[in-house]
């Protein structure tokens, strides 16, 4: 395998408005892609994994900017000295900009750069125009290019061969097909231009188990084929381990991990991955793994927490995950109640103030002691890993300050291997 | 290349006319406007082929204007003044179909042109036209009319560009409201991805799919437009041929609205053929283009085709 | 039937009527499901899982199809043909000339049907939708969607909820206390069966099962359930009234200012079930919740408030069908480990349906194999998963992508899901099947009990 860079994606970022009103611009936006650097090499087949809405199908669209990106660069196969520049993060002239960033391409340009990617959508159902034949669908994209009637048919019936379709398919309508034919309809389409590039999103989702193994087995032959680069979006992880080299991990708009397919399933580092793959489950009643539970639900990607956007269901979060006061409310009335905790005496919480989301103020109806306020924190602390964000605790009389810590954004950091991870844990930062 | 076996699009036309015929309400529908459409062609090209004379005049008897019984000379009667019901009729019904195709026709092409590039381009485009829409359905549509009749005349051709003017609106909306939804789904994306052009994707793509709809509030419209001319007619705002026809039609011009409004004042004295005939022409093509809506919508509904 | 099965579905055959024909769509399904075991339904689509649960359900639409043979047993009632005097079905097929087919149905016959059937769909057989969004009403608050039925359908319940907590002596009750905290089963168990004291029981266990709670909280909260507003001679009398007419009020209750006097307890007590429910199914802020609308809760919250309210009459059967399968994986394993707490807490027998073998894998005991309409293979989990029998069993595992094929071929089993209105004579799989013999395209293979437990349809064995 060529190690060569195919897709280099800088700063991606795609932030949907919410409207609120007729005419009035909103300044609310749904963050499903926040700031993220990717890089695909020619040949290769990578595993985007996540939730929903974590924005995996997001990113697959911007890559062959099928939506208008809010942000960065995206380079395709750029030429050796522009990706040296891109490399050392130099900055490119407007003329470089205008050539190989696919952001910043003139629209015939990027016309012409559509040949050279395409995408195969999850719903086979609703991917197929109802109301045209299985030979104009496929030939759509030919047609677009300019390719006479003939050829393109010819064409046509070639490619419906490749993805094990017959030939009198061609003259079929999309609703007399059953969901695996259909989505080899889709394949064809894709591949009808010869694309270096192809976006998977979700190909098998909606497919049987049965005949997800036969769109699978198709995929790794035209891969061979055609030697085709991939991007396979999926939330089902055995899939994704079955086909790709590389895996990428998303979490609300962030890749969090990213790393060889081997490397990652033996030994994730993000806790976010190590929950994931330990909840997938395996068709094997004995294979028992311990279930890592995550609690609560995905936060809202219009209101990301701070710092680490996983901290708030981490089980391993600490000093500079980001915790803020606004977390810390609950579990500090649930820790200084004096039925839970006996040595707060007669002190029970009366009001809580919170001045900013770094400062608080806790005022009680008796007053309380210092040492026994730390102690109990101290106690608490691996149950309720909110208290973990407490920078320092200063108590006069009926009244508790409490100041937390600085919260410290987690960057995709390479630990070897080409193995990347987004995790205080593992790159533990200075904390003040 | 294989040998092309069978036709996939006949195919469906076929399942599609299968379940229209299913329903007895449709087809009757269907062969009542089929015969005023007959009519219709035969006033135009041959009268004389149904014993017609001046197709464009209801041709008054002012010998003997008062209203006759229905006899073995005159089918449904006669009405004011000595006017033949049943010539008058088969006149009116040229006319009525015309006017009917024609602004129902022009609108819903503006309409849904309209509605496609509002749907499919959004924004401040989207904006302009649906607010515009906004504005003519808040003027009642009656007003609208005579309002323009008023100021620019009463001949025909000025009452039905008045009645398409409040026509179109409502395309655009139900269009618009399809392209956002079709819009949204994969294969548009699909197109996009394959660098499709936004004309094709628009008239390939958006258009056949949003048809469906378009037919049953086509021939659901039909019916109205005929019914708002009987009204115009109805409140005295006669519409005249234009032009020099207007002297030949000496003021009595063939439409089923007219027809009604005329016999209304002799059908409350006992003369009850002047409107109920004229009425029940109307009624009967109202009825049935609905018939034929329904039946449409059935038919055209892929929950149907399981 | 013996006294370990719950349910008995035997030769069941559903038929639905459609524009190009008649679908076949469940062609003899026979099995049955034991008392407190979770049986998963495996299949791909359109074999016929869910017409299984919907024929239990009695909710297959006349206009659509209907049972046409076979027998669904549930506790010695027919849910097949409930009304024994019915001489007439009041959903059949009707054959006319050149094989057209036609559902008919009597209205009058289906309401009266309807009516009987839902006496027991809801109390002794609950079921959980794929889609909880659709299940839910938008417009009316959680709160509200789960106690409505309990104020309709069990006023007696909730009557003796409030008795059995206020009448009982201190002595008792401490007795009780103790038991469930210290998980003193036999007595527990003894105390469940007092019709008496088993609401009280269960009120104390609620508390017991929550994981938030420290034991010293959880004995407070224990200690605090009898902190009610006595209840004054109207309303006892009321509420005693309800338990010994069965929830059935006597007109004198209905009147307006005196059924508003009474039933406020009944409210109370009915917003007191529901936030157990939601504790049940480990929802711990259930007071916020229930002020909730369905579309501001997540996927896996709606998918939990769902399941509580499949609990609210203490259901006998559990249908889950696809509860996971609009999820996400993380979510997927909360509402997993929670329906295994689940059958644990209530005790109730399971049939959870899913096309997802590794979720099969983690929460069955027994595994049921549909192919095309029939259930070709059944047995316990380990048997099925490690000693398939049948050729379509053997394939389905084998084409699931694990560690074991990576980067190598899938296995995939040839050809495509057969067209239900015209399915392959003989052995629906046989076209497909590697092992097809002559035997297999004339003649429907019978069960056979190949091992203990463990029946396969195949004429292989």
């Amino acid at each position: 395998m060529v190690e060569e860079e195919l897709i280099i994606g800088r700063n991606l970022k795609k932030f949907f408005p919410i409207k609120t009103g007729l005419t009035s611009r909103s300044n609310i936006y749904v963050k499903a892609v926040n700031d993220v650097d990717i890089v695909i090499k020619k040949g290769e087949v990578v595993g985007l994994v996540g939730e929903t809405g974590c924005g995996k199908s997001t990113l697959g669209r911007l890559l062959i900017r099928l939506i208008e990106p809010s942000g960065g660069e995206l380079y395709f196969s750029p030429p050796p000295e522009v990706l040296n520049k891109i490399k050392s993060n130099q900055k490119l002239s407007d003329e470089e900009l205008k050539n190989y960033s696919i952001f910043h391409m003139h629209k015939n340009k990027l016309r012409e750069m559509r040949k050279k990617f395409n995408i195969v959508f999850q719903d086979p159902y609703s991917s197929l125009d109802p109301r045209m034949l299985i030979k104009d669908i496929v030939a759509e994209p030919l047609f677009s290019f300019g390719w006479k009637k003939k050829d393109a048919y010819a064409r046509v019936q070639e490619l419906l061969e490749k993805v094990g379709l017959p030939a009198e398919f061609m003259y079929r309508f999309p609703h007399e097909l059953s969901g695996g034919q259909r989505q080899r309809v889709a394949i064809a389409r894709a591949l009808s231009l010869s694309p270096e590039f192809i976006v998977l999103d979700e190909p098998t989702s909606a497919l049987d188990v049965s005949v997800q193994a036969q769109v699978l087995n198709l995929l790794e032959d035209l891969r061979k084929e055609f030697n085709l680069t991939m991007l396979f979006i999926t939330h089902h992880i055995l899939v994704v381990r079955h086909i790709s080299d590389r895996i990428m991990v998303m979490y609300l708009g962030k890749i969090v991990e990213s790393a060889m397919k081997d490397e990652i399933f033996k030994d994730p580092k993000h806790p976010y991955t190590q929950a994931l793959l330990s909840s997938v489950p395996i068709p094997d009643p004995r294979v028992k793994i311990e279930r890592i539970i995550l609690e609560g639900d995905v936060p809202s990607p219009i209101n990301p927490p701070n710092g680490c956007f996983f901290h708030p269901r981490c089980r391993h979060a600490f000093e500079p995950c980001g915790f803020t006061t606004d977390e810390l409310i609950e579990p500090l009335r649930f820790v200084l109640d004096n039925k839970r905790n006996p040595e707060m005496g007669n002190a029970e919480i009366q009001e809580m103030n919170v001045i900013d989301d770094l400062n608080m103020e806790v005022t009680f109806n008796n007053p309380v002691q210092q040492g026994v306020v730390e102690s109990i924190i101290q106690k608490e602390k691996e149950q309720t890993r909110a208290l973990y964000g407490i920078k320092e605790i200063s108590v006069n009389g009926n009244l508790l300050k409490i100041k937390m810590h600085e919260p410290v954004d987690p960057k995709l950091k390479d630990i070897g291997n080409e193995h990347l991870v987004a995790c205080h844990l593992v790159n533990p930062p200075e904390i003040k | 290349m294989v040998e092309k076996k069978r036709n996939p699009k006949l195919e469906s036309f076929i399942i599609t006319m299968k379940i229209f015929l299913r329903d007895p309400g449709a087809v009757f529908g269907l062969v009542v406007v089929m015969i005023y459409i007959l009519i219709a062609l035969i006033d135009e090209f041959d009268p004389g082929l149904i014993g017609l004379t001046d197709v464009n005049s209801l041709m008054p008897n002012y010998y003997n204007p008062s209203p006759l019984p229905p006899s073995s000379q005159h089918i449904f009667g006669t009405t004011f003044p000595g006017i033949d019901l049943f010539q008058g009729i088969l006149k009116a019904i040229r006319l009525d179909i015309g006017i009917t195709f024609f602004v129902v026709g022009i609108g819903a092409i503006s309409g849904i042109l309209l509605g496609l590039v509002s749907g499919y381009f959004g924004k401040w485009i989207d904006e302009i036209i649906m607010r515009t829409t906004d504005i003519f359905f808040s003027i009642p549509f009656l007003v609208l009319a005579i309002a323009i009749a008023f100021f620019m005349g009463r001949t025909i051709l000025i009452i039905s560009f008045a009645l398409i003017i409040i026509w179109w609106p409502t395309y655009a909306r139900v269009v618009r409201g399809q392209v956002l939804y079709i819009k949204e789904l994969a294969y548009i994306e699909a197109a996009r991805a394959s660098a499709t052009k936004n004309h094709k994707i628009i008239f390939k793509h958006i258009l056949p799919n949003t048809l469906a709809p378009i037919f049953v509030q086509f021939s659901m419209d039909l019916a109205s437009v005929a019914l708002i001319f009987a009204t115009l007619s109805f409140l005295g705002f006669v519409p005249t041929l234009g032009g020099s026809s207007s002297a030949s039609s000496g003021g009595y011009i063939p439409e089923l609205g007219y027809l009604s409004s005329i016999g209304y004042s002799y059908a409350v004295v006992g003369d009850w053929w002047t409107i109920v005939f004229p009425g029940f022409a109307l009624l009967l093509f109202a009825l049935s283009m609905n018939l034929v809506g329904d039946g449409l919508r059935d038919a055209l509904d892929p929950r149907f085709r399981r | 039937m013996n006294d370990e099965t719950m349910i008995t579905v035997e030769n069941l055959k559903v038929h639905f009527v459609t524009w190009k024909g008649v679908v076949k769509a469940l062609d003899g399904v026979t099995f049955e499901i034991r008392k407190n075991e979770t049986l998963g339904l495996v299949g791909e689509t359109g074999c016929g899982k869910s017409v299984t649960s919907l024929s239990i359900m009695n909710l297959i639409p006349p206009t659509d199809g209907t049972v046409v043979e076979g027998h669904i047993y549930f506790e010695n009632i027919d849910m097949t043909n409930p009304l024994v005097n019915m001489k007439k079905p009041d959903v059949w097929l009707k054959y006319g000339r050149k094989g057209k087919v036609k559902l008919k149905y009597n209205r009058r016959r289906y309401v009266k049907r309807q009516e009987f059937v839902n006496k027991i769909r809801g109390k002794k057989i609950a079921m959980i939708f794929q889609e909880p969004m659709t299940a839910l009403n938008p417009v009316l608050k959680i709160g509200y969607q789960l106690t409505e039925p309990l104020i309709y359908h069990s006023k007696n319940e909730l009557a003796m909820r409030i008795l059995s907590r206020i009448d009982i002596n201190n002595a008792n009750f401490s007795d009780m206390v103790d038991a469930v905290l210290n998980n003193k089963e036999d007595k527990i168990k003894s105390y469940l069966e007092d019709p008496k004291l088993k609401p009280l029981m269960e009120q104390l266990r609620s508390i017991m099962f929550r994981k938030d709670l420290t034991r010293l909280q959880k004995s407070e909260r224990m200690n605090n359930i009898r902190n009610d507003k006595p209840l004054n001679s109207l309303e006892r009398k009321y509420l005693e009234e309800l338990v010994e007419n069965n929830g059935h009020e006597r007109f004198f209750w209905r009147f307006p200012i005196i059924h508003r006097i009474v039933f406020k307890r009944i409210i109370m007590e009915a917003e007191r079930k529901a936030m157990e429910l939601l504790n049940l199914v480990n929802i711990y802020n259930a007071d916020i919740i229930l002020k909730e609308y369905p579309h501001e809760l997540s996927g896996g919250m709606r998918q939990r408030v769902m399941i509580a309210m499949a609990l609210a009459n203490d259901p006998k059967l559990l249908i889950a069908d696809e509860p996971t399968t609009a999820l996400d994986v993380t979510t997927q394993a909360q509402i997993l480990d929670l329906m295994k707490d689940l059958k644990y807490r209530i005790g109730s027998s399971i049939l959870f349906i899913t096309h997802d073998l590794g979720v099969i894998a983690d929460i069955a005991d027994r595994v049921a194999v549909m192919y095309a309409g029939n259930i070709v293979e059944i047995g316990p989990k380990d048997d099925i998963f490690y000693k398939p029998k049948h050729p379509y069993t053997q394939g389905l595992l084998k084409s699931i992508p694990t560690n074991k094929t990576m980067k190598e071929k899938l296995h995939v089993i040839p050809g495509s899901i057969p067209n239900l209105v015209n399915p392959p004579a003989g052995c629906r799989f046989h076209p497909r099947c590697p092992h097809a013999m002559e035997i297999c395209t004339r003649e429907k293979p019978v069960m056979k009990e190949i091992e203990k437990d463990h029946y396969v349809a195949c004429w292989l064995y």
